[in-house]
């Protein structure tokens, strides 16, 4: 069996078995119990308004499954990683021939799995939701709305992984926190920063906007068909979140793999 | 003091290995194995002893490459050990380290096809193999069940069958008796013992001296990790003045009084019988080795045939937690 097909066989081994692990997590249930909650809530404000119905339903649909898609990939891209290290099945699994590049690789696919699954029953409450309010199917843009969210959790995910291969799990949940406040709010805090401001502060907020901007999947605001986005910026965004969770989880591999292992 | 010399070649050789710990910018930094020479022979079982804290995991995880050397090199099977190599190696750690959420068919079953994806590619063949082992550590009621719900005793079971049910070359145990009652103890001990005859090679890393008494054919000591004791010369020669060469080998011991030096080349000459392995004087009596039961017996009868008094005829436990004790006493 060649190098390519042993490494295959085991990414999958580890994707799904990091998978399951997930699936059975305590936390599965309760996000999605938040996120039927949540989508109760959007529609009873949708209901109670006079106009609109469809936008106010998104905007606190949306953002609430952005809140809780989002808290649950940093979550688990951390737990995954400390669990591991924690509970020392990580080194079990590294005394096996399985590489440091395979096993982060293969811990971001079952991840991957398990929040694109999330997606997956979400967005299935959420059509429910709308039919339910005689809103019919979702459009084209809808779902690719719906789908650029679902982007913006891998790349978090990617982003706790990162963190979590060099950090314990407390702090790595932190700091991707923090991280991704700053990627909401990024673009925000560089298009309002006051002229009279000093060209290093002008060149820092607008330089942390251009390379950690989050709001590159929020597409919310362009969700109706006068305002909707070019196929080529879509592109560009969508780009930009496979970029992001390369460089992550590249990195997550540089730093692992030269890092000794201690449970 | 005659020591037979060390024949079969090793499965794994460590070459002057180090491990330098940094555990904290201002502290500064612990040098936790220095320059550790040592061969585990192929086919053999080798305890690795020492004190709390002198080295034995920290070997260990360098083995596995889950701790890379500051210095010197690992090999196994005359190659620098790397990722592939690991498939024909079996870790059993010394707490439950496998993960809780999954179940014990679960756990073999992935085990199983990240070591052996050649052999188990059909998924029926896998399951049969996993079946097999379940039922060979008496776990078969609860093949459904999470790691994390099993009791210790089971957990060690699992953790015995995931380490061999890949049939490893090398074997890597470490203290794998903790925590069991003493039916799990004697079940273990015989788990071993039988991986052992199929010609497994082993590292038994265990306080317990009864275990190396009765499984190891070879020990090295270590102690602040430095290899401090041996029972191979050649692991001593390597290691220099500071290492004491233990006489281990002496499996068999004949305990004889009135022993002429000359009667030893009669009685294997005359009766064509291997000459004792080694011979100790010890004042007034002698202690004659043999390695096999055979040997020993039919020198037992030649003796007292030739009117020698034999005053013991056991099998040596040579280290003692005595000896041990002493050592470090010495030592410190």
């Amino acid at each position: 069996m060649n190098t390519i097909s042993r490494t295959t066989r085991t990414l999958s081994v580890i994707s799904w078995e990091t998978f399951v692990l997930l699936r059975r997590d305590k936390v599965f249930v309760p996000a999605l119990v938040a996120s039927l909650l949540i989508s109760a809530f959007a529609n009873l404000a949708s209901d109670w308004s006079v106009e609109d119905f469809t936008k106010i339903l998104f905007d606190i649909g949306f953002f609430g499954f952005q809140v809780t898609g989002s808290l649950v990939a940093i979550f688990w891209g951390a737990k995954i990683i400390s669990d591991s290290r924690q509970e020392g099945s990580l080194e079990v699994q590294l005394s096996a021939p399985i590489s440091r590049a395979t096993w982060i690789v293969g811990k971001y696919i079952g991840l991957s799995l398990c929040l694109i699954t999330l997606g997956v029953i979400l967005f299935v409450i959420w059509q429910s939701l709308m039919l339910l309010n005689e809103f019919g199917w979702m459009t084209q843009n809808q779902i690719v709305c719906y789908l650029f969210m679902v982007l913006s959790w891998l790349v978090q995910g990617a982003l706790a992984i990162m963190l979590a291969s060099f950090m314990g799990q407390a702090i790595a949940m932190f700091s991707t926190l923090c991280l991704w406040l700053t990627g909401m709010s990024s673009a925000l805090v560089a298009n309002t920063v006051s002229p009279d401001s000093t060209y290093l502060t002008k060149a820092i907020t607008s330089g942390i906007a251009r390379f950690w901007d989050f709001q590159q999947f929020n597409l919310v605001d362009f969700i109706q068909d006068n305002n909707w986005l070019g196929s080529q910026e879509l592109a560009y965004r969508a780009a930009y979140g496979v970029l992001l969770i390369l460089v992550q989880i590249s990195l997550s591999v540089t730093i692992f793999s030269s890092r000794d292992v201690n449970s | 003091m005659e020591i037979e010399s060390q024949s079969s070649a090793p499965i794994l050789d460590l070459q002057n290995v180090r491990k330098v710990f940094k555990y904290d910018i201002l502290k500064p930094k612990q040098t936790v194995i220095k320059n550790l020479s040592c061969a585990f022979p192929t086919g053999t079982c080798t305890g690795l002893l020492g004190h709390n804290g002198a080295g034995k995991t920290t070997t260990i995880r360098l083995i596995l490459g889950l701790l890379k050397p500051d210095a010197g090199s690992i090999i196994f099977e005359g190659k620098k050990i790397g990722t592939e190599a690991k498939a024909a190696i079996g870790y059993m750690p010394e707490i439950n380290k496998l993960p809780g959420g999954l179940t014990v068919e679960e756990v073999l079953n992935h085990h199983l096809s990240v070591f052996m994806p050649e052999q188990f590619k059909n998924s029926v063949a896998r399951k049969d193999a996993v079946t097999k082992k379940i039922e060979e550590v008496q776990l078969s009621k609860h093949r459904g069940k999470k790691i994390g719900k099993l009791s210790k005793g089971m957990a060690r079971r699992v953790a015995w069958a995931q380490a061999t049910i890949h049939q490893p070359r090398l074997l890597i145990l470490d203290e794998p008796s903790s925590g069991l009652d003493p039916l799990g103890r004697s079940e273990m001990l015989n788990w071993i013992s039988e991986e052992k005859k199929r010609g497994t090679s082993i590292i038994l890393c265990t306080h317990e001296l009864t275990q190396i008494s009765f499984l190891c054919d070879h020990f090295h000591l270590l102690k602040r990790g430095e290899l401090v004791m041996t029972s191979m010369p050649d692991a001593a020669k390597s290691a220099g003045p500071g290492c004491i060469l233990y006489d281990w080998q002496q499996k068999y011991a004949v305990h004889v009084s009135g022993l002429d030096k000359n009667l030893v080349d009669k009685i294997s000459t005359e009766r064509r019988l291997t000459k004792p392995a080694r011979i100790k004087e010890t004042g007034m009596s002698a202690v004659l080795g043999f390695d096999s039961y055979e040997t020993a017996s039919a020198w037992v009868r030649e003796l007292m045939s030739a009117g020698c008094m034999i005053l013991k005829f056991s099998e040596e436990f040579v280290l003692t937690e005595e000896d041990i004790a002493n050592f470090y006493r010495n030592e410190a």
